[in-house]
């Protein structure tokens, strides 16, 4: 994982909980480092060892904990210096979702250790889309979940998510049925 | 092999406008002809059949806008300039020979997001095969980095004036302890030398006491032996007298005595001299006559000789006591202050309380009360300890005279009721002496004085703390005992007092200590 990872982790903590709990989730994953470089790939251990020790400190599933952090990133990302970039993603939610694979592919160019997970929107109804979401790596579904949510506060949307495939139960992918309502 | 023909086709123009969404069209009268699909819409107004020198201005190359300079530059990087967005267009001119159109395929040539977004340009604006939103991305996470890297290079210049603060704070601290440690040091200095002259001084008043009690305890035997002078020179000169008459009156004396004058004559015999004053010779004693003859010529007095004979042995005997008495004294001093003694050795604590008292004797039988001071001696059965002896006798000593000096104040706070004919109890000192078990032994030395408050009693052992009048003691006295008893001997001194109640002191001491201080100067 990029540190831009890990230091949303650090700031989500820091802003949701305090440095106080920072410093013991960083005891507890027996970590030292006081920054994460945002352009500086670092082992995917890292991230889980923190992920980790935030659930056994803070009391909460992982699933919760990943759920959490994929709504906050959405406006972390903005205050790390993607505003804009998010701005020409598009300006309402299924927009916004029908780039994200493009979004994703593109820093896949920008971080050469990046392996970005990919997106497919498929708009299955009036308002209802499906996302199909795919990735190298295990466990992050919650975390897609989360930023669904988190999108939809980006545009005013009220959206509703249910989880119609697990990879986790043995589907090809995880797919997420969103039916969406602007004002 | 041969290369395979390429294939002829060509591009319509809705497949331009997507490839190309951002191109423009002109015909040789340098009129927009054709916009790609992106420009068309962030475009405030439509820039079909408008004149492309009305709403753009060429950047680069330098160049004026006309066919002949698009011809020659056409194969230039260009950049037009919208005249009515802020937005820059860069791409090449292409010159579309067989329809007479030249064709600017273009991007624009910003990199930076908020210029874009500012212009109305989406990332879907652009064709997939345009770097420029990689360019975008890139830059994006350039500048993030960037701004970590100067948040981190700001956090970095923090840390390093509080370092330097802390540095400085540091050296300013450091300079103050040493000049404080320098300060302490000749304070600890200054105060080691006046600890020295207070102990000096209250060794020195402790030895006023003693003095005073010693010459007290002196001159009484050595008055009374220079008192009984006179009466045995008077006995002597009688006794000499009678011998002279006998020497006169019998022949075998006066050659005993021409002998012994023969052989004597040269040395001096004071008690001649100072006795009889001449030779018998000169008394004209006829030395045939019989010895009453003898005693009537010399008008001997038979009473006083006969008194002399009885009287002088007797004080010869009690100038010997008194004598003695002065051997005592001098030996007890000796007993005393111990000078023999700098080391630990085994003492009697007995004989010690004992010697204090005869130094102090004067003391309790001159004391300014109605009657003398009346010592109570309790002793049990104790052993000799292993103990610093001179230092425990200045203990004693303390103790001892302050219970004096607190039955002379009891007695004079006292003296008004006393007059007044009240009977009041007779001054006392009480010691005792005990074992508390086999390893230690217990002093209690108790009078029955005017006693003490606690707030008194808490400063008791502090140093200086007196409630005396200046000219009686410097306040160390039982600060020094205090030390002496708990830190030399490792022992315990208590002291047990109420008002009106008298005063007891309460001295435990291990009858062989296991582990002693240095010998530092008390």
């Amino acid at each position: 994982m990029y540190g831009l990872i890990n230091s949303a982790l650090r700031m989500m903590m820091c802003e949701q909980y305090g440095q106080e709990i920072w410093d013991d989730i960083m005891t507890h994953a027996q970590l030292s480092e006081e920054h994460f470089f945002v352009m500086k790939s670092y082992p995917d251990d890292i991230t889980h060892n923190i992920v980790q020790a935030a659930t056994t400190i803070l009391d909460i599933s992982p699933t919760e904990l990943l759920r959490k952090f994929g709504h906050y990133w959405v406006g972390y990302t903005k205050t790390a210096g993607y505003q804009e970039i998010m701005n020409m993603c598009g300006d309402n939610l299924v927009d916004f979702l029908g780039s994200l694979d493009d979004l994703h592919t593109r820093l896949g160019v920008q971080f050469p250790a990046f392996r970005p997970p990919s997106f497919d929107c498929d708009q299955v109804g009036h308002h209802t889309v499906e996302l199909h979401y795919r990735s190298t790596r295990q466990g992050l579904a919650p975390m897609v979940e989360g930023l669904i949510e988190g999108l939809g506060d980006r545009f005013d949307t009220e959206v509703e998510i249910t989880q119609i495939a697990d990879r986790a139960q043995g589907d090809e992918c995880d797919t997420f049925l969103i039916h969406y309502t602007t004002d | 092999m041969d290369q395979l023909p390429l294939p002829q086709f060509h591009l319509s123009a809705e497949l331009l406008v997507q490839l190309f969404p951002f191109h423009l069209a002109l015909n040789h009268q340098l009129q927009i002809v054709q916009v790609g699909q992106a420009l068309d819409r962030i475009y405030p107004h439509p820039l079909r059949g408008r004149l492309f020198a009305d709403h753009f201005s060429i950047n680069r190359p330098r160049m004026s806008i006309s066919i002949e300079d698009f011809l020659k530059k056409r194969q230039s990087l260009f950049l037009l300039e919208s005249r009515d967005l802020s937005l820059v267009l860069k791409g090449q001119m292409m010159d579309l020979l067989e329809s007479g159109i030249f064709l600017f395929l273009c991007s624009p040539s910003a990199i930076d997001a908020q210029k874009l977004t500012d212009a109305g340009i989406q990332l879907k604006d652009f064709p997939l095969h345009d770097v420029t939103p990689d360019l975008v991305f890139l830059q994006q996470t350039t500048q993030m980095s960037v701004k970590q890297v100067e948040t981190l290079n700001q956090q970095l210049i923090a840390s390093q004036e509080q370092l330097k603060d802390a540095l400085s704070i540091q050296e300013h601290l450091r300079f103050k302890a040493e000049k404080q440690a320098r300060q302490l040091e000749q304070q600890l200095k200054e105060l080691k030398e006046t600890q020295i002259q207070l102990v000096q001084a209250e060794k020195m008043s402790t030895l006023g006491q003693m003095i005073s009690g010693i010459v007290h305890e002196i001159n009484n035997p050595l008055h009374f032996i220079h008192g009984n002078l006179d009466h045995c020179l008077n006995y002597a000169q009688s006794l000499l007298e009678a011998c002279q008459i006998l020497l006169k009156a019998s022949p075998r004396a006066r050659e005993w005595h021409e002998i012994f004058h023969a052989n004597s004559s040269s040395s001096e015999n004071w008690l001649n001299e100072a006795t009889l004053g001449s030779d018998p010779e000169d008394q004209n004693i006829d030395v045939d006559h019989s010895l009453d003859d003898a005693v009537a010529l010399a008008s001997l007095d038979l009473e006083n000789l006969a008194f002399a004979l009885d009287d002088f042995p007797k004080v010869l005997q009690s100038m010997r006591i008194g004598s003695q008495r002065i051997r005592e004294i001098v030996e007890g001093l000796r007993q005393f202050s111990r000078l023999d003694a700098s080391a630990l050795d085994w003492f009697d604590i007995h004989e010690g309380i004992d010697n204090t008292l005869m130094i102090l004797r004067s003391r309790l039988t001159r004391a300014k009360v109605s009657s003398n001071i009346e010592i109570i001696r309790n002793y049990g059965n104790v052993p000799l300890i292993s103990c610093y002896g001179g230092q425990i006798n200045q203990v004693f000593m303390n103790i001892l005279a302050n219970a004096i000096d607190a039955l002379e104040d009891h007695n004079q706070a006292c003296e008004l009721p006393a007059r007044s004919g009240t009977k009041r109890e007779l001054p006392k000192i009480w010691i005792e002496t005990g074992l508390i078990n086999s390893g230690w032994l217990r002093i209690s030395i108790r009078d029955n004085g005017c006693g003490m408050p606690r707030d008194i009693q808490s400063k008791m052992f502090e140093p200086f703390f007196t409630t005396k009048s200046a000219h009686r003691g410097t306040g160390l006295g039982m600060s020094i005992s205090y030390k002496i008893v708990t830190e030399r001997h490792g022992g315990r001194l208590r002291c047990l007092s109420e008002p009106c109640q008298g005063t007891e002191f309460v001295i435990e001491l291990p009858i062989e200590p296991a582990q002693l201080q240095g010998k530092s100067a008390v």
